[in-house]
C-alpha cells in the first residue's frame, strides 16, 4: 500500500526552483532512500513533506497525498505529529534527557506521570538508549555523546507516535559504530513505521533500505527496489553515479 | 483550542508590538504639541538663530542660538578627548589581550557606562571644576571644557564598545595570512584592522555624539549654566540643562514653559536625525 | 618615518589609552569609596533625613526605597514591551521592510535624549493623564528610557537560539507559542532576567527623567503607586546642587553606587550560569 502519494511536485524558493516535477510513491511500512550528490534538492524534499518547508520560507505546487488525502487538508500540527523528521545535526533540547522526551507529549495534552514515564521507557528502548541512560534520566541531554544525541532526537521524534519517519543524513555526524548501531534500529522500526531516509552513502542505502530514488539537480531519475536499482541501473546517470562513487 | 490560543497570542505580542512602537510618535506628538503654541508666537527660524534667552526680561526674549552651540560644542570637546583613548583601548582589547583579562575590561567598561549621570557630575563638580579654580586660577572651573571633559569619560563605553566588537572581527579574520607574511601585529593593525573598522569607530563617534548631546545632569552641573556663546574656558548653557533647570520655575501655560519644550522638540529633532544617520552606519556594517 | 619608529609611537598610544582608561575607573571608585566610607552608618542607610536644610542630618532611607521602587515598576513596564517586541520581531514578523522600520524606531527611541523623556512624561503622565508627581509617572518614564535597552539585547538573545532546536520543535507538530514557552523563553530566562536587571540599574541611576516626573525634595516611603518619592539620583543632586552638605552627598554617591555594583554583580553571576549550562 502507499501511504504517501506525490503528483508533480515543484518547491522553489521565491524565483528559485529546488524540485521540479516530482512524482513518487513510498510505501508503507518500507524504508525508501533518497541518494543524490549534494545540492540535488533531497533535504528540500523531506523537508516539504513536513510541510517544515513553509516555516523556511519557501512553497510548493503539486499534490502530496498521505493516506490519499492531501496533505494541505490536515491541520500542520497533525501532518507533522504523523510525519516525524530527524535532522542531520544532532539537535537535542537544552534540557534533560526526560523532558527532551515529555516535551511533545505534554503538548499533546497527555499530563499523567504514568503515561508520560512509559512513553519515555518505550521510546529510550526502541532507540536502543534506555540501557545507557534509564539510571539517569534528569541528566542534561547535551551531556550525551553525539551519537546518544542523535538517538535521543530519533527518540523524540517517536514520541508523538508518528507514521513516517523521514531521517536526512542522520549518521554523517556519526562514527561507524553509532551508525551500525541507528542503521539496525532502522531495520527494526519498519515493522511500524515508514521510513524514507536520505543518505549519501550509498552502502548504507544499499544496506537498509527496501526502495531506493535516485535525484539529479531537483529532479527525480530513477526509483525502483534496491537491489534492482543497483545492479541493474536502468538510467545512465544513474549507473555513473552509483559507479562513480564505487570506482 | 490550540489554534485559538495562538491566535490571542500573536495578536497580543502584536498590539504590544505596535504599542511600543507608538511611544515613540506619541513622545513627538505631545512634545511638539507643547512647543506649536510657542512656534506661533516665535518664529522657529527666530527662535535657532537669535542670541537671548531672557524668560523674565519684558517683553521675554526667548531664543536659543548659543544654547544649541552650546550643546554641540560640549559634545565635540567631549569626542575630541574621548576618540584617541576609546579607540586606542579598543585596540588593545580587540587585538592584546587574553580572553579573561578581556572580560574583567569588559566588566569594568559596563560598570563605567552603569555609574548614574549625577555621579559623575558630583565628582565633576568637586574634582574637576575646583581643580581648574585652584590649579590654574580660573575666575569660575565651570566651563565647556569641564563639560567636555566629564562627557568624554561618559562616552568612554559607547566609543569601546562600538570599535572592539568590529575591530576583533577584522582581527579575526585577517590575522593568520598576516601574520604568515611575518609583519609585526601593530604593523597589521594599522594598516589592516584599523581601516577596516573605520565605519565602526564612525558609528562609535556619531553614538557619542548622540549621548553627550542628550546628556543632562552631569554636564548641567560643571558647565555654570549662563546662556551665553560658549568659549571653551567660559560658562556656558546645553538644551538638557535648560530645561531640567529652569522647567521647574517655569509657570505652567507661560510662553517660558512652552519655550522650554521647543528647546526639547529642537533637541529632540536633532537627536533623531543623529539616529537615523546611525542606523544606517550600523547597517552599512552589518551587511 | 621608517615603520619601526611609528609601530613604537603607536604602542605608545595604545599603551597610554588603556592606562588613562584604568586610571579614570580606579579614581572614580577610590574617590567615591574613600570620601563616602565615613559618611555611612545605620542610621543614614535607615534613617529619615533631618536637619535645615532637610538632607543636611540624617538618612536617605527613603529615597533608596523610592529609587528601587522606581526600577522595578521601569523594569516591569519595559519588559512586557521589549520582550513582546523582541518576540515580534524574531518569531512573527516575515517582512524583511517591517522588521528594519521597527529597528529603525527602536533605535530613534533609544536616541531621545533623557530630559526630553522627562518632558514627555511630565505632559503625557503627570499633566494630561493626572497621574502626578508619582512613584507611577516616573517608573513609566524610566521604563521608556531603558525599554530600547531591553529590546535590542533580548532580540539578540533569541536570535542567537540554535535554530536546529526550534526547527525539531516545529518538526514535532508543536505550535509556535507552545515553542516559545516551554522551549526558548526557559533556555534565554537567566539571560533575559541578567539583560533586564542591568537595564534596571540604568533606570535607578538616572535623575533627568525623573526631575519632572516623580521625585522631590523630602517624601517618606511611598505607599501608593500615586506618591511622589525621593530618588537617591536626584537626592544626590539636590545635596551638591544646592550645596546642603557635602559629607550627606558623599555617602548618597557611595550607596547609589554600591547598589548598582550589587545589581551588576547579580546581572552578572545570571549571565554566567547561562555558560555554565551548556
Amino acid at each position: 500500500m502507499d501511504i504517501l502519494k506525490i503528483k508533480d511536485l515543484s518547491v522553489g524558493y521565491g524565483d528559485k526552483k529546488i524540485l521540479k516535477d516530482l512524482s513518487i510513491n513510498i510505501k508503507k511500512n518500507k524504508i525508501t532512500s533518497i541518494i543524490g550528490p549534494s545540492g540535488c534538492g533531497k533535504s528540500t524534499f523531506l523537508t516539504t513533506l513536513n510541510l517544515m518547508i513553509e516555516e523556511n520560507g519557501g512553497n510548493f505546487t503539486g499534490e502530496i497525498l498521505f493516506e490519499d488525502k492531501n496533505i494541505l487538508s490536515y491541520r500542520k500540527d497533525d501532518i507533522r505529529k504523523k510525519i516525524g523528521i530527524v535532522f542531520q545535526k544532532p539537535a537535542p533540547f537544552p534540557f534533560s534527557i526526560y523532558k527532551n522526551l515529555t516535551y511533545a507529549p505534554r503538548y499533546y495534552g497527555i499530563k499523567d506521570k504514568k503515561e508520560l514515564d512509559s512513553i519515555v521507557d518505550k521510546t529510550l528502548k526502541m532507540a536502543g538508549l534506555f540501557h545507557e541512560t534509564h539510571e539517569d534520566l534528569n541528566m542534561s541531554a547535551m551531556k550525551l555523546s553525539g551519537g546518544q544525541q542523535q538517538r535521543l532526537c530519533i527518540a523524540r521524534a517517536l514520541t508523538v507516535d508518528p507514521e513516517i519517519l523521514l531521517l536526512d543524513e542522520p549518521c554523517s555526524a556519526l562514527d561507524i559504530k553509532n551508525t551500525a548501531n541507528i542503521e539496525e534500529m532502522l531495520l527494526n522500526f519498519s515493522k511500524d513505521y515508514t521510513i524514507i531516509i536520505v543518505t549519501h552513502n550509498l552502502s548504507q542505502a544499499k544496506r537498509i533500505s527496501d526502495y531506493t530514488a535516485f535525484m539529479l539537480d531537483g529532479e527525480l531519475v530513477e526509483f525502483g527496489e534496491t537491489k534492482e536499482m543497483f545492479n541493474n541501473p536502468k538510467d545512465k546517470r544513474t549507473k555513473e553515479y552509483i559507479e562513480g562513487i564505487y570506482g | 483550542m490550540k489554534n485559538i490560543g495562538e491566535k490571542i497570542f500573536s495578536t497580543v505580542i502584536k498590539l504590544l508590538t505596535l504599542f511600543s512602537l507608538l511611544i515613540l510618535i506619541f513622545i513627538v506628538i505631545f512634545i511638539f504639541k507643547e512647543s506649536f503654541i510657542f512656534f506661533r508666537e516665535v518664529p522657529i527660524l527666530k527662535f535657532i538663530t537669535g542670541r537671548t534667552w531672557n524668560p523674565l526680561g519684558d517683553p521675554n526674549k526667548l531664543s536659543i542660538f548659543p544654547i544649541i552651540l552650546g550643546t554641540i560644542y560640549v559634545s565635540l570637546i567631549g569626542i575630541l578627548i574621548a576618540l584617541p583613548i576609546g579607540v586606542g583601548s579598543a585596540i588593545v582589547l580587540s587585538n592584546y589581550t587574553g580572553e579573561r583579562f578581556k572580560r574583567y575590561v569588559r566588566g569594568i567598561i559596563d560598570i563605567l557606562a552603569g555609574i548614574p549621570s549625577v555621579v559623575y557630575g558630583f565628582i565633576g563638580l568637586l574634582v574637576l571644576v575646583k581643580f581648574f579654580e585652584v590649579r590654574f586660577s580660573f575666575p569660575s572651573g565651570e566651563s565647556v571644557l569641564a563639560g567636555g571633559i566629564l562627557i568624554s569619560i561618559m562616552i568612554l563605553p559607547y566609543i569601546i564598545s562600538t570599535c572592539s566588537e568590529s575591530m576583533e572581527k577584522v582581527y579575526k579574520e585577517y590575522y593568520q595570512y598576516s601574520s604568515a607574511l611575518g609583519v609585526s601585529k601593530s604593523y597589521m593593525i594599522r594598516k589592516i584592522v584599523i581601516p577596516e573598522s573605520r565605519r565602526a569607530i564612525l558609528a562609535g563617534v556619531v553614538l557619542a555624539l548622540g549621548r553627550g548631546m542628550g546628556e543632562t545632569m552631569a554636564v548641567m552641573m560643571v558647565i555654570g549654566n549662563a546662556p551665553i556663546m560658549p568659549k571653551l574656558l567660559k560658562k556656558c548653557q546645553t538644551i538638557p540643562s535648560l530645561i531640567a533647570l529652569e522647567m521647574g520655575m517655569a509657570e505652567v501655560g507661560s510662553l517660558h514653559y512652552h519655550g522650554l519644550f521647543a528647546s526639547g522638540f529642537i533637541l529632540m529633532i536633532i537627536l533623531l536625525l543623529i539616529n537615523i544617520i546611525l542606523y544606517f552606519i550600523r547597517k552599512s556594517i552589518d551587511v | 618615518m621608517s615603520e619601526k619608529i611609528k609601530d613604537s609611537i603607536f604602542k605608545i598610544w595604545l599603551t597610554m589609552s588603556t592606562l588613562v582608561l584604568f586610571i579614570i575607573v580606579v579614581y572614580i571608585f577610590g574617590y567615591i569609596f574613600k570620601n563616602g566610607f565615613d559618611s555611612i552608618n545605620l542610621e543614614f542607610i535607615f534613617g529619615n533625613p533631618k536637619g535645615m536644610p532637610l538632607g543636611s542630618e540624617g538618612g536617605v532611607f527613603p529615597a533608596i526605597i523610592g529609587s528601587l521602587l522606581l526600577m522595578v515598576i521601569a523594569c516591569i513596564f519595559a519588559s512586557i514591551l521589549a520582550i513582546s517586541t523582541a518576540i515580534y520581531t524574531v518569531f512573527y514578523c516575515n517582512v524583511k521592510k517591517i522588521e528594519n522600520i521597527v529597528h529603525l524606531i527602536i533605535q530613534c527611541m533609544a536616541g531621545v535624549p533623557s530630559i526630553v523623556l522627562g518632558l514627555f512624561g511630565y505632559t503625557l503622565l503627570v499633566m494630561y493623564l493626572k497621574l502626578g508627581r508619582s512613584l507611577l509617572s516616573g517608573g513609566i518614564t524610566l521604563g521608556i528610557m531603558i525599554f530600547p535597552y531591553i529590546q535590542v539585547r533580548v532580540e539578540k538573545i533569541l536570535r542567537e537560539v540554535d535554530k536546529s532546536i526550534i526547527e525539531s520543535s516545529y518538526a514535532l507538530g508543536v505550535s509556535k507559542v507552545y515553542t516559545i514557552f516551554k522551549l526558548i523563553l526557559p533556555l534565554c530566562k537567566s539571560d533575559i532576567i541578567s539583560t533586564i536587571t542591568l537595564a534596571g540599574g540604568f533606570a535607578m541611576g538616572a535623575a533627568a527623567p525623573i526631575v519632572l516626573t516623580a521625585a522631590v525634595i523630602f517624601a517618606p516611603v511611598p505607599r501608593s503607586l500615586s506618591s511622589p518619592v525621593m530618588a537617591l539620583p536626584f537626592h544626590l543632586y539636590i545635596l551638591t546642587g544646592e550645596g546642603i552638605s557635602l559629607e550627606k552627598s558623599y555617602g548618597t554617591a557611595l550607596i547609589l553606587i554600591v547598589i548598582l555594583l550589587i545589581i551588576n554583580f547579580i546581572s552578572m553571576l545570571l549571565g554566567m550560569k547561562r555558560k555554565e549550562h551548556n
